[in-house]
C-alpha cells in the first residue's frame, strides 16, 4: 500500500524515526513539519519523494492544514507537546486522518503527573509511590517545612523532562539548607508553571527513591502492548553522573531484551505494568491509546520495578536506540497499531547492543542561549566509517551552514557486540563533532564496563531488599517516638 | 605566590543551582575529615561577590565554627580544608587577573609553586594541556603536587597528581552538587554519592555550564602511601578502589603471625589500634577487650603538637577497666609507634595502677623512622622513638615485656591482596627510600 506520512518533530528521536519510515518496503512519501530544518530529517524526507515543511508543528490547526495539502494517510507525531495540546484530536476529527500518537485525553500520562499517579493509585497498578499534588504556593510549602523527607520535587505538568529536583534528606543536621532548597525550587516550578492554564496541579512532591533506572517503550493499540528492548537513559548533563538534568546525554541497550543489571521477571513485570496503565486509561478516559507508551521505570527497594514518569513517545535519546536496528517495517507496525492487530506483529531487531551518546553545545542545558547559534563541523565520513549512525537533533541549516539551536545538537548511534564494545565505537567518534570557537559536552562514561559493573552492583543490592519486602508484606511501619506508631501502605 | 603549610584534607561542593547555600555542607564535610588534621581548618565560599574566606587556628571543625552563623552565609560553591601543623594553609595565585585560592597536600618552596603558577592559564585555556605540563613539573619537583584551587570567578580546578600519593574522590549530590573529597566518608556524610577516584595525573574543571575531565591521566606511576592505609583515613573511606577497613583486617592477618602466644587477652589501643586488636586476637585464638574509657572529646594524641596537651590528651583518653587487665598478660596493639609517648604512658599506667602480670606489644606498621617530605604528618626525626632508639631498647624504653614489629613484607604481602605490587607502596618513613618519580 503506498502512504504519505506527516511526521511531527525535529529532533535526532525524530531523524531516527524518518529513517526508519524510509527504510520501509511500503510506497512511502515522508513529509516533515518542523520550526527548524533539520538536516537529516530532511533529506529523509527527498528520498522518499516527500519533504520537510517550515512551521508550528505545536499548533493543531497549522498541522491539520499540512496534512491537508499533501493529502497525509497518517500523522506520526514525535515529541510530546503536539500531543498535550490535541494535535491528535485535531487531526482525527477535522481530517478523519489516524495519527501515531495518543489524543490529548490519553496523553494526560505524561503531561499531568498527578494524572498518572492518581491513575496507578486507583487501579492499583504495581510500582506506584506516594505523591502529593498542590494548586497553590503555600500549601507545598507549609507541607514542606513540616515533613523534612528525603523528596523528588517535580512540576505536576511536563515542561520538557525537565524541573525536577531531588533531594536526599537523611542527615538531620542538613535539613535546614535542604529545606530552603526546596522552598525557592517549589516557588520556581510556581511561577514557571504558571504560564500552562491546562492543568490544575502545579507542584507534585513524591517520596525520593533510588536506583538503576531504565526505559521501557511499548507500541500499543489501545488493546494490546507490544514491548520493545529495555534501554538506559542517562540523565546528568556530565560525566561520573555530576550536574544538571539533562534531556539525556547518551542511552544503552544490550543485544537481547533486557539490560545486564535487570532480570528477566523484572522486565515481564515492567512491561505488565505498562499494560495495566494503557487498560486503566481507557476505562478512565474512554480513549483507546494509540502510538508509543513508555515507562520510565526504577528498580526500587519499594517495589523492584517502579514507575517514575510515563512517556507519551519514544524517548530521547532511548528512542534511537531501538529505530536504529529495528527490522521489522515501522510502517507495517503503524498499520497494526491502527487496526488493532498488534499481536500479529513480530518486533525483529538487528541483535546487537546499541549505544547512543549526544553532543551539545556547552551553556546546554541550563542556558539555551548561550548554547545557540554555534556553527558545527562535523567529519561525518569518519563516524560512518567507524559504523557509527549519525542523528541530528538541535540544529539549523541555513544557507548550507549548520548551526545549534540550543539543545543536544547530534545524537551518534554505535553498535558492538555488547554495551562496553557499542561505547568504545562511540566514543572514538565524538570527537568528529565540534563547534567553531565554542566548547561542546559529551560523556564518555556512558556505557563503560566500570559504569555497567556499578549498576550491576547496585541493582544487586536493591533486589535483595525488594525480594525480602515483597516476600513479606507492602507496608513500612513509621514510628516516631511520641508520635505513635504509622502504617504506610501501598 | 606566598609559601604556606599543607593542608591534610580537602573538601570542596560546586551547586549548579545557584539557589544554595552551601556552608553548612562544607562545615560538616570537613568535619568528617576532621580525623585528618586537627591544628586548624578553613573554608572559601563563592557567591557572585568574589570570594569570602574563613579561617580558624581552632582544629576541631565543630568549635572552629559557629554553625549557627553559617547557615546564613551566602555562597553555592565552597572549598574547606582541614591541616595538621601550625600556620597559614592558604596560597593566593593567580591566572590572569584573576585571584584564586589554593590548598595544596605538600609544602611547596616558592620556587616550585612559580612554576606551577605558570601553568594555570593553561589548565585553564586547555584542560588537558595543561595537566600534562603539571605531569611533567610533578615529576620534575618530585612531590606529590596535587591542589583544588578556587578562583575569584566560580570557577573550581582539582588536579591530582600522578604519584596518586594523596587521595582524591569525586561525588555528586542529585542534580546539585559536584563533589571533591580527600575521602569519600565526607561525600557520604553530607547526603552525597561517592562516584569514582580521581585518576592519578589527571584534572577536572567545574564551570557554570561546563565540568570537565582531562582525557589525559598518568596511570604508570601510581604510588601507594602505606601511612594512609594503616591508620590515616576513615575505616568507612574506600581510598583508590581499597577499602580501608579491609586493608586493616588483611594487614593484622599478616602481622598475627608475630604475636606471642604468652598473652592472655588481646586489647587495642584507642582507637585505631582497635581495628587491629579484634582481628588479632580471632587469628591467635585469644580474648579481644575493650581496654579502656575515654573522658571528654576524641582526640588523636598523635597529632597534637604540644608535649604537655599531648600527655593531656592521652591521659583523658586511657582511663583502664581494671576487670579485664588485673593479673593477666595483655598483648597491647597499636597500629604505629611514633613518637610512643601514649603506649608509654599507658604501659606505665596499668603496669603500676592496675597490676598485670606481662604486657606485649604488637604494631601493626613497620618501624618509622623519618619525616614524610610528602606531607603526611609525623614528627620530625629527632622525636621519633624508632630513629632514636635501637629495637632492642625499646622494650625497657616502653617498660614491655616485649615490642614486635610488623615487617615491611607483612605490608607488601597485605597490599597485594589487593593487587598493589611491592614496589608501588611508598615506604619512605619506615625506609628512607624515596619512590621513583
Amino acid at each position: 500500500m503506498s502512504y504519505r506520512i506527516l511526521l511531527l518533530g525535529e529532533g535526532a528521536r525524530e531523524h531516527a524515526i524518518a529513517e526508519a519510515i524510509s527504510r520501509s518496503v511500503h510506497k512511502v512519501k515522508l513529509y516533515a513539519l518542523s520550526s527548524h530544518v533539520n538536516p537529516g530529517i530532511r533529506d529523509c524526507c527527498k528520498r522518499t519523494g516527500g519533504e520537510l515543511i517550515v512551521g508550528d508543528f505545536l499548533n493543531p490547526d497549522k498541522v491539520v492544514e499540512v496534512a491537508r495539502n499533501i493529502g497525509a494517510d497518517l500523522v506520526v507525531v514525535g515529541p510530546e507537546e503536539p500531543l498535550f495540546r490535541g494535535v491528535t484530536n485535531a487531526v482525527e476529527e477535522k481530517l478523519g486522518v489516524p495519527c501515531i500518537g495518543p489524543r490529548r485525553e490519553a496523553a494526560q500520562i505524561e503531561q499531568s503527573k498527578a494524572f498518572l499517579r492518581e491513575l496507578m493509585w486507583k487501579y492499583k497498578i504495581p510500582g506506584r509511590l506516594r505523591f502529593r499534588t498542590f494548586r497553590d504556593v503555600a500549601e507545598a510549602l507549609e507541607y514542606i517545612k513540616e515533613t523534612g523527607e528525603s523528596v523528588a520535587i517535580k512540576p505536576a505538568r511536563q515542561v520538557g523532562g525537565k524541573g525536577v529536583k531531588i533531594v536526599a534528606d537523611i542527615q538531620a543536621y542538613l535539613r535546614d539548607v535542604r529545606t530552603e532548597v526546596k522552598i525557592e525550587h517549589v516557588k520556581r516550578i510556581y511561577s514557571e508553571l504558571s504560564r500552562y492554564s491546562d492543568i490544575e496541579h502545579r507542584i507534585l512532591i513524591e517520596e525520593k527513591v533510588e536506583g538503576p533506572e531504565y526505559t521501557l517503550q511499548c507500541f500499543t493499540d489501545g488493546q494490546n502492548v507490544m514491548p520493545l528492548p529495555l534501554v538506559q537513559d542517562y540523565k546528568h548533563a556530565f560525566e561520573l553522573g555530576i550536574g544538571p538534568e539533562t534531556g539525556g546525554m547518551g542511552s544503552i541497550m544490550d543485544k537481547g531484551w533486557v539490560l545486564p543489571f535487570i532480570t528477566q521477571e523484572e522486565y515481564e513485570r515492567s512491561v505488565e505494568i505498562v499494560r495495566r496503565i494503557v487498560q486503566a486509561v481507557r476505562e478512565e478516559t474512554g480513549t483507546e491509546y494509540r502510538g508509543i507508551i513508555a515507562g520510565q521505570m526504577m528498580l526500587t527497594t519499594i517495589w523492584g520495578p517502579t514507575v517514575i514518569e510515563c512517556y507519551s513517545r519514544f524517548g530521547d535519546p532511548e528512542g534511537v536506540n531501538v529505530l536504529s536496528v529495528l527490522e521489522t517495517d515501522i510502517v507495517d507496525i503503524f498499520e497494526a497499531v491502527l487496526s488493532k492487530a498488534l499481536p500479529k506483529i513480530k518486533i525483529e531487531r538487528k541483535p546487537v547492543a546499541v549505544v547512543v551518546k549526544a553532543v551539545a553545545p556547552a551553556g546546554y542545558p541550563l542556558n539555551k542561549r548561550l548554547a545557540q547559534g554555534h556553527i558545527l563541523e562535523i567529519d561525518k565520513e569518519k563516524i560512518e566509517s567507524k559504523g557509527c549512525k549519525l542523528y541530528f537533533g538541535s540544529v539549523h541549516e541555513e544557507e548550507g551552514v549548520l548551526k545549534t539551536a540550543g539543545s543536544r545538537a547530534v545524537e551518534i548511534a554505535g553498535f558492538g557486540d555488547n554495551i562496553p564494545e557499542a561505547a568504545e565505537k562511540v566514543n572514538s567518534v565524538l570527537g568528529c563533532v565540534r563547534l567553531r570557537d565554542w566548547k561542546v559536552l559529551y560523556r564518555l562514561d556512558i556505557g563503560s564496563e566500570e559504569s555497567l559493573r556499578k549498576i550491576i552492583m547496585q541493582a544487586e543490592l536493591i533486589r535483595q531488599v525488594y525480594r525480602a519486602r515483597l516476600s513479606r508484606e507492602l507496608k513500612i511501619y513509621d514510628w516516631i517516638p511520641g508520635k505513635g506508631l504509622r502504617v504506610i501502605e501501598y | 605566590m606566598r609559601s604556606a603549610e599543607p593542608v591534610t584534607g580537602i573538601f570542596a561542593v560546586y551547586a549548579f543551582d545557584e539557589m544554595w547555600r552551601v556552608a553548612k555542607v562544607v562545615y560538616y564535610g570537613i568535619m568528617a575529615l576532621n580525623h585528618r588534621g586537627q591544628a586548624g581548618c578553613g573554608m572559601c565560599l563563592f557567591s557572585g561577590r568574589g570570594l569570602s574566606l574563613l579561617e580558624s587556628n581552632i582544629g576541631y571543625v565543630d568549635v572552629a565554627f559557629n554553625v549557627e552563623e553559617l547557615v546564613g552565609r551566602e555562597g553555592w560553591i565552597g572549598l574547606g580544608w582541614v591541616y595538621s601543623t601550625v600556620g597559614r594553609v592558604v596560597k593566593r595565585v593567580h591566572i590572569g587577573s584573576k585571584e584564586c585560592i589554593c590548598v595544596f597536600y605538600v609544602d611547596l618552596p616558592e620556587r616550585d609553586l612559580e612554576k606551577i603558577s605558570k601553568v594555570l592559564p593553561e589548565l585553564k585555556r586547555d584542560l588537558d594541556e595543561g595537566v600534562e605540563k603539571l605531569n611533567v613539573l610533578s615529576r620534575e619537583i618530585q612531590r606529590p603536587i596535587s591542589f583544588v584551587l578556587l578562583t575569584e570567578d566560580g570557577e573550581l580546578y582539582v588536579y591530582r597528581d600522578p604519584s596518586g600519593l594523596k587521595p582524591l574522590h569525586v561525588g555528586a549530590y542529585g542534580f546539585d552538587l559536584g563533589i571533591i573529597s580527600t575521602e569519600p566518608c565526607a561525600i557520604e556524610c553530607i547526603g552525597g554519592d561517592p562516584r569514582a577516584d580521581m585518576p592519578p595525573g589527571s584534572a577536572m574543571c567545574f564551570t557554570k555550564y561546563l565540568v570537565e575531565r582531562s582525557r589525559v591521566q598518568d596511570l604508570h606511576r601510581r604510588k601507594y602511601c602505606a601511612l594512609e592505609y594503616i591508620y590515616y583515613s576513615r575505616l568507612d573511606s574506600t581510598i583508590d578502589e581499597i577499602p580501608v577497613y579491609d586493608f586493616r583486617r588483611t594487614l593484622s592477618q599478616t602481622v598475627s603471625r608475630r604475636a606471642p602466644l604468652s598473652v592472655d587477652v588481646v586489647i587495642g589501643v584507642p582507637e585505631t589500634g582497635v581495628v587491629y586488636a579484634v582481628e588479632i586476637a580471632k587469628h591467635i585464638g585469644r580474648d579481644f577487650s575493650f581496654g579502656f574509657v575515654q573522658t571528654g572529646r576524641r582526640i588523636r594524641s598523635a597529632l597534637v603538637q604540644d608535649y604537655l596537651e599531648r600527655l593531656i590528651g592521652v591521659q583523658l583518653k586511657m582511663s583502664p577497666i581494671r576487670c579485664v587487665m588485673q593479673g593477666r598478660s595483655i598483648l597491647l596493639v597499636d597500629d604505629s609507634l611514633l613518637k610512643g609517648i601514649t603506649l608509654r604512658n599507658i604501659i606505665q599506667y596499668i603496669r603500676n595502677r592496675v597490676g598485670v602480670r606481662e604486657v606485649h606489644v604488637l604494631v601493626a606498621s613497620p618501624p618509622i623512622r623519618y619525616e614524610c617530605p610528602f606531607g603526611m604528618d609525623i614528627p620530625p626525626r629527632e622525636e621519633l622513638l624508632c630513629a632514636n632508639v635501637s629495637l632492642e631498647d625499646l622494650p625497657r624504653v616502653l617498660d614491655a615485656d616485649s615490642v614486635t614489629f610488623a615487617t615491611l613484607d607483612d605490608l607488601y604481602e597485605a597490599f597485594e591482596k589487593f593487587n598493589v605490587d611491592k614496589d608501588q607502596v611508598c615506604t619512605y618513613c619506615m625506609t628512607g627510600r624515596l619512590p621513583t618519580w
